[in-house]
C-alpha cells in the first residue's frame, strides 16, 4: 500500500477549494452570522411554525395521541429521564433485537448518539449501519424527528400503510440522481420513531420486510 | 472567548476540507463546519483539556455529518456505477485531476465509518489511537475498518480501464 500516494491524492481532492461561504470571525464572535436565505428552507420553516401554532392552539397539552387528518402525528411525549444505567440497559436490549435483522452489525456499526438541543435536554438515538446500506434508526421520544407530514413533503413517494392507536406507519422513497432508497417509518404512540432503510442498488428488503422490522416491538428506544 | 475564536479560526479550513472529503460537496461542507463550530461554541465553557480539543472537534464534525446523512431528504450524495472518462495519460495535470476525481469518488462510495477512518488516517494524519478517540471505538476497530476501506478502494480502482497507471499507483 502506497500510503503517501493516497495522502497526496486526498490533498489533490481539496486543491480547488472555493472561498468560504460564511464569515468565521462573525461566527466565532459568539453571534452567528445569518446564513444564506434558502427560499425552500424558509418556506418549510414558516409552514412548520404555522402547523406547530395550529396544534398548540387546538389541543390540550395532556391529550392522548391522536392521528390528525393528513397523517399528522401528535404523540403524548413523556418526560425523558436518562441515566447511564438506563442508557446501558437500553443499548443492550436494542443491540440484541437489531442483531436479528442486521447480522453484520457489531460494535463498530452501532452507535449511541447523544445530542443536546438548545433546551439543554439530552436526546438519544441508536443507529445501525452496515456495508449493505441498510440502516435502522431508533429515536427516543422527543428526539426532534420530522413528523410524517413534513417528511412526506420532501420525498419522492410517501404512502401511509397503517395508522391506528396513535401510530403512523409510512413507506417512502427518496430519490436523487439515479439512486433511490426506500424507508419504512413507524411513528409510535409513545413518541419514539423507528426507521428502516434499504437501497435499490444492493440486495434490498421488500416493503413487507421493511414494515415488519420498523414495527417490531422488540426494536424500541 | 478569545481562545475559542483563535481555535475556531485556526480549525475552520482543515475542518472544511475534511468535511468536503466526507460529504463530497463544498456547500454542505460549509454547513457542517458552521454547525460543528456552533455546537463547540455552546459547549466551550464546560470543556476541559484544550490539548484534546482538535480531536474533540473532529468527533463533533463526524457526528454532525452522520446526523445530516440520517435525514432522508438530505442524502444528496450521488452514487453511480459509472466513472468519469479518464484524461489522456500523457497530460500530467489532467492525470492528476483524474486521479483526484477517481480517488474521491471511490471514497464517497464507502460506508460512512470506513470513509471517516480513511479521512482521519490519511488526510488528517491521525495515528490509530487518535482515530479511535475521534470515532469512539477501539484501536482494533480502526485497524479493521482501515483494512476494509483500503480493500474497497482497491476494488473500485481495479474497475478502471487499463492504461491509467497514475491511479493504479495510488492504491495498488
Amino acid at each position: 500500500m502506497n500510503e503517501d500516494a493516497l495522502r497526496n491524492a486526498l490533498k489533490e481532492a481539496v486543491r480547488d477549494e472555493p472561498p468560504l461561504s460564511f464569515d468565521p470571525t462573525t461566527l466565532t464572535a459568539g453571534r452567528p452570522g445569518p446564513r444564506p436565505v434558502r427560499p425552500l428552507a424558509a418556506a418549510c420553516l414558516v409552514l412548520l411554525l404555522l402547523v406547530g401554532v395550529g396544534i398548540a392552539v387546538t389541543s390540550p397539552a395532556s391529550a392522548p395521541p391522536v392521528l390528525l387528518a393528513g397523517g399528522t402525528w401528535r404523540p403524548d411525549i413523556p418526560p425523558l429521564v436518562i441515566d447511564s444505567l438506563e442508557a446501558n440497559a437500553r443499548e443492550r436490549r436494542l443491540r440484541e433485537a437489531m442483531a436479528a435483522y442486521l447480522p453484520r452489525a457489531d460494535d463498530q456499526a452501532l452507535r449511541w448518539d447523544y445530542s443536546v438541543v438548545d433546551s439543554g435536554r439530552d436526546l438519544i438515538s441508536l443507529r445501525g449501519f452496515t456495508s449493505l446500506r441498510r440502516d435502522v434508526l431508533v429515536w427516543a421520544p422527543g428526539a426532534g424527528v420530522d413528523g410524517p407530514s413534513r417528511l412526506c413533503a420532501w420525498v419522492a413517494r410517501c404512502e401511509i400503510r397503517t395508522a391506528d392507536g396513535g401510530r403512523v406507519v409510512l413507506l417512502l422513497v427518496v430519490e436523487f440522481g439515479g439512486y433511490a432508497q426506500r424507508f419504512a417509518y413507524d411513528f409510535r404512540s409513545d413518541g419514539s420513531v423507528v426507521a428502516v432503510g434499504t437501497a435499490r442498488d444492493h440486495p434490498e428488503y421488500t416493503d413487507a420486510q421493511l414494515l415488519a422490522i420498523a414495527t417490531d416491538p422488540a426494536i424500541r428506544a | 472567548m478569545d481562545d475559542f475564536t483563535a481555535f475556531a479560526e485556526a480549525q475552520v479550513l482543515p475542518l472544511r476540507r475534511s468535511a468536503y472529503l466526507l460529504c463530497g460537496d463544498w456547500h454542505t461542507a460549509d454547513d457542517l463546519v458552521q454547525t460543528t463550530l456552533l455546537k463547540l461554541f455552546r459547549a466551550w465553557p464546560r470543556i476541559n483539556g484544550r490539548e484534546i480539543m482538535t480531536n474533540y472537534v473532529r468527533t463533533v464534525l463526524l457526528r454532525t455529518w452522520l446526523d445530516e446523512r440520517a435525514r432522508p431528504f438530505r442524502r444528496a450524495e450521488r452514487v453511480s456505477d459509472s466513472l468519469p472518462e479518464p484524461a489522456s495519460p500523457d497530460q500530467d495535470r489532467a492525470g492528476r485531476m483524474w486521479q483526484r476525481t477517481v480517488v474521491h469518488q471511490a471514497l464517497l462510495e464507502l460506508p460512512p465509518r470506513q470513509r471517516a477512518v480513511i479521512v482521519l488516517r490519511y488526510f488528517d494524519d491521525l495515528d490509530v489511537a487518535g482515530a479511535a478517540a475521534v470515532l469512539g471505538c477501539s484501536t482494533g476497530t480502526v485497524k479493521s475498518q482501515t483494512a476494509r476501506a483500503l480493500a474497497a478502494l482497491r476494488e473500485r480502482v481495479a474497475a478502471l480501464p487499463d492504461g491509467d497507471l497514475a491511479v493504479r499507483e495510488v492504491l495498488s
